[in-house]
C-alpha cells in the first residue's frame, strides 16, 4: 500500500490577505485550512464542497500553481512545496491539469497540432517526427480524426475542445492529473461522453485523478474515495459508495439530500440547511459548521473538532462522534 | 384549465453579419394556469431564445418574429409597442435570470430596484410600498429586511441575490413568472433552498412558471409537464411522469440514459454520439438524425408531429400508428 502512495498532502494551508477597506490593514482569508489526504496509484478520488470551500485551491496548490503558506506535498516520496524551476519543471510532467473551462484553457491562436506538441517540446522529448506520431495517435484515442490537426480551438465544440484540453494532459503519461470541474461547462448529451474518455484513458495510461467537482452524480460516478470540504477544511472522507449509503458528518448528510431526484416517483427526505456558507474572512468559532447545523451542541461552537476514525478508511471532524 | 399563455407556431430569425439563422423554427405550446412547465434542451436549442421572445425583449435590430402567434391571456402580444409591452412586463408576466449579479444594477439600493415595479404598475404610497416590499422579503426567506433594503446588490451572497431576483420578479404578482435557468449558478444546498421557495411561492399566488434548464433533476423535482427542444424545435412534450418513464423520442431518451445513475457506478455511460450542430449545419429532414441511433429512412425527410398517449412527439418513429392525429398547427 505505501508503494502504491502517488500523492501524500499534510497539513496543508493556504491563506491569502485581502485587503478590507482603505485604511484597515489586511485580512487573513483561510482558503485551506489544515488538510491531509493521500491518494494511490490508478485510483480517483473526488473533492466536493461547495463555492469558496476551498476544494480549487487545494487541487491548484497540489500542482504548485500557487505556493501553500504551510504544510506537506508529498509526491512521489518528495517535498515538491520547496522545489523551484528545473526540478519543479520535472514533476509537472508527472502531474497534468485538466480546467473547467475549454474554451478559457487553449491558446486560440493556435493549431491543435501545435497544443498537443507544446508539452512534449517543453519537456524535450521526442524528435520532431516522433511528437507528431505521438499526437496523431493520441487524437486516435481521444476519438477526433487526423483532420483536426491543422484546425484552430474555435472551430472546434465544447466538447471537442475538453478533448484536446484532456489530451494535452494526458499525452506526456503523467502518473496524477487533477481535473478541476472538467465536464462542468458541457451540454448533457457531451457530458457522458467526456466521462467516458475519462474512465478509458485512466484504464488505458494508468492514471490516477483528484476529481475536483460540485455535480454529485458525476462524483459518485467516477470516484473511489470522496473528500468533503467545508470552508476550508476537511469535513469527511469515506469510500464513494459508503459515503453515500452512511454520511456522518451533519454536512455531508444536508449535501447530499440536496442532489435534485432521478425520477418524479423518488422521494427524498431533504435536510435544508439554513443560511448560506459564511465568509471565509470571518469564519464562526469551533466548528465553521456549527450555525448551520441541526445537530449543532453547546461545544461546537467553543472547540474546533477533531478527526475521528471511524474506520480504518471512514474519516469525519466532527464532534458527534469524538 | 385555462390557458395563460398560447405560443403557437413561433418562427425567429436572426440576421447575422454571416447570413440569416433561424433559431426559432415554428414552436407550439399552451402554459395553463398555476402549472410548472418545464422546457428542456442544450445549448443552441432555441429554448431561451423562444422565452425572450415571449417577453418580448428580442434585440429589435438582428432579431424579427417571422411567423406565428404569442397569445397572454388571450390578447395576441407580439405586435404590441414597447409602451404597451412595459406596462405587461413586471406586472403580469416576469422573468428571472441565470446571473443574479449581471441582472440587479449595482448602483441602486435594493429598496429602490424593488420599488420601481411597484412606482410603475401601480399607485402605492410610499409607506404602503415599504411594507409590501419587506413583506415580499420575508417571503422570499430574506431576514434581515429593514437592513437588506439600504444595501447593494454587491453585499449580498449569490443566493440572497437570486432571492432578491424573484422577489423583484413576483412583488406585483404576475400571472406568469419566466425562469431562465435560475438554479444553475448556485450551490446544490441552495439550488435545493430556491426550488423550495419557488414551489411554496406558485401555490400561494397560483402563478404559473415557466422554467428553463438543462438538469433534469431539477425539471422531476418541480415541473408538471416538459417540453424538450432541439435545434430549433420542440421533439417532445408529455406530463413530468410519463417523461420521466417512458420517454418517446430517441433525444429524449438519450437524454435520460445518459445521467449517471446510482447502481451503474464506474460502468460506461450511455452517451448520444457526436455534438449538437449549428444551426447553419444542419442535417436534412429530422435535425436529429445523425445523431440518431433509430435513424432509418425516411428520417431524411421532415418528421410529422404525433400525439401518442397524450404525449407529443417529433419522430418518423411513431407515424405509422396515429396516423391523421397530428397536433395541430
Amino acid at each position: 500500500m505505501e508503494n502504491d502512495r502517488v500523492l501524500q498532502v499534510v497539513n496543508l494551508k493556504k491563506y491569502y490577505t485581502v485587503n478590507d477597506g482603505w485604511f484597515s490593514s489586511g485580512q487573513r482569508v483561510k482558503a485551506v485550512d489544515d488538510v491531509s489526504f493521500s491518494i494511490y496509484k490508478g485510483e480517483t478520488v473526488g473533492l466536493v464542497g461547495e463555492s469558496g470551500c476551498g476544494k480549487s485551491t487545494t487541487g491548484r496548490t497540489v500542482l504548485q500553481l500557487s505556493q501553500p503558506t504551510s504544510g506537506k506535498i508529498i509526491f512521489e516520496g518528495t517535498d515538491i512545496s520547496k522545489l523551484k524551476g528545473q526540478e519543479l519543471r520535472q514533476i509537472r510532467r508527472r502531474i497534468q491539469m485538466i480546467f473547467q473551462d475549454p474554451y478559457a484553457s487553449l491558446d486560440p491562436h493556435k493549431t491543435i497540432q501545435q497544443i498537443l506538441t507544446e508539452p512534449l517540446h517543453v519537456h524535450h522529448l521526442y524528435d520532431k517526427k516522433k511528437r507528431i506520431e505521438k499526437v496523431r495517435k493520441m487524437l486516435k484515442t481521444i476519438g477526433l480524426t487526423d483532420t483536426y490537426l491543422t484546425r484552430y480551438p474555435n472551430e472546434l465544440s465544447g466538447g471537442q475542445r475538453q478533448r484536446i484540453a484532456i489530451a494535452r494532459a494526458v499525452i506526456l503519461h503523467p502518473l496524477l492529473i487533477v481535473a478541476d470541474e472538467p465536464v462542468s461547462a458541457l451540454d448533457v448529451s457531451v457530458q457522458a461522453q467526456v466521462i467516458n474518455l475519462l474512465m478509458h484513458l485512466q484504464h488505458e495510461f494508468q492514471l490516477t485523478y483528484l476529481f475536483i467537482s460540485h455535480d454529485l452524480n458525476v462524483v459518485r460516478h467516477i470516484t473511489d474515495r470522496i473528500i468533503v470540504m467545508y470552508l476550508g477544511k476537511m469535513v469527511e472522507a469515506a469510500p464513494t459508495e459508503e459515503l453515500f449509503r452512511d454520511p456522518k458528518h451533519p454536512y455531508t448528510r444536508a449535501l447530499l439530500s440536496a442532489i435534485p431526484i432521478r425520477n418524479p416517483d423518488e422521494h427524498t427526505d431533504r435536510i435544508v440547511l439554513n443560511g448560506e456558507v459564511p465568509s471565509p474572512v470571518y469564519p464562526p468559532s469551533g466548528c465553521p459548521f456549527h450555525e448551520r447545523c441541526p445537530n449543532a451542541m453547546d461545544i461546537c461552537s467553543k472547540a474546533a473538532p477533531r478527526q475521528v476514525n471511524l474506520s480504518e478508511k471512514h474519516k469525519t471532524i466532527c464532534h458527534l462522534y469524538s | 384549465m385555462k390557458n395563460i399563455l398560447d405560443v403557437s407556431n413561433l418562427e425567429v430569425k436572426f440576421q447575422t453579419r454571416r447570413g440569416g439563422v433561424q433559431p426559432l423554427r415554428g414552436v407550439s405550446f399552451r402554459v395553463h394556469e398555476g402549472e410548472t412547465l418545464g422546457i428542456v434542451g442544450e445549448s443552441g436549442c432555441g429554448k431561451s431564445v423562444t422565452l425572450l421572445s415571449v417577453m418580448g425583449l428580442l434585440p429589435n435590430d438582428m432579431a424579427e418574429i417571422s411567423k406565428g402567434k404569442v397569445l397572454f391571456e388571450d390578447q395576441e402580444i407580439t405586435h404590441l409597442k414597447e409602451h404597451e409591452r412595459r406596462k405587461l412586463r413586471g406586472s403580469k408576466m416576469s422573468m428571472i435570470f441565470q446571473e443574479p449579479m449581471t441582472s440587479l444594477n449595482p448602483v441602486f439600493t435594493i429598496g429602490d430596484q424593488l420599488s420601481q415595479p411597484l412606482r410603475k404598475h401601480t399607485k402605492l404610497g410610499k409607506k404602503e410600498m415599504k411594507k409590501r416590499i419587506i413583506d415580499m422579503l420575508k417571503l422570499v426567506g430574506i431576514s434581515r429586511t429593514e437592513e437588506i433594503i439600504h444595501q447593494y446588490p454587491h453585499q449580498l451572497s449569490g443566493g440572497m441575490r437570486q432571492r432578491v431576483m424573484i422577489c423583484l420578479a413576483i412583488i406585483c404578482e404576475p400571472q406568469l413568472l419566466i425562469a431562465d435557468e435560475p438554479t444553475t449558478a448556485l450551490d446544490v444546498t441552495i439550488q435545493a433552498q430556491i426550488l423550495d421557495l419557488l414551489k411554496k411561492i406558485k401555490q400561494k399566488n397560483n402563478m404559473s412558471i415557466i422554467f428553463i434548464t438543462h438538469d433534469l433533476g431539477v425539471v422531476a423535482e418541480l415541473c408538471d409537464r416538459v417540453i424538450v427542444m432541439y435545434t430549433g424545435q420542440i421533439v417532445e412534450e408529455a406530463d413530468v411522469r410519463t417523461f420521466f418513464n417512458s420517454p418517446k423520442h430517441p433525444y429524449s431518451k438519450g437524454l435520460l440514459a445518459s445521467m449517471p445513475k446510482e447502481d451503474e457506478r464506474k460502468q460506461k455511460l450511455y452517451a448520444i454520439k457526436g455534438n449538437v450542430p449549428g444551426l447553419n449545419e444542419l442535417p436534412l429532414g429530422c435535425s436529429f438524425s445523425n445523431r440518431c441511433p433509430m435513424a432509418f429512412d425516411r428520417c431524411k425527410m421532415s418528421p410529422p408531429v404525433v400525439k401518442v398517449d397524450g404525449q407529443i412527439c417529433r419522430c418518423w418513429l411513431y407515424a405509422e400508428q396515429k396516423v391523421g392525429e397530428q397536433h395541430g398547427e
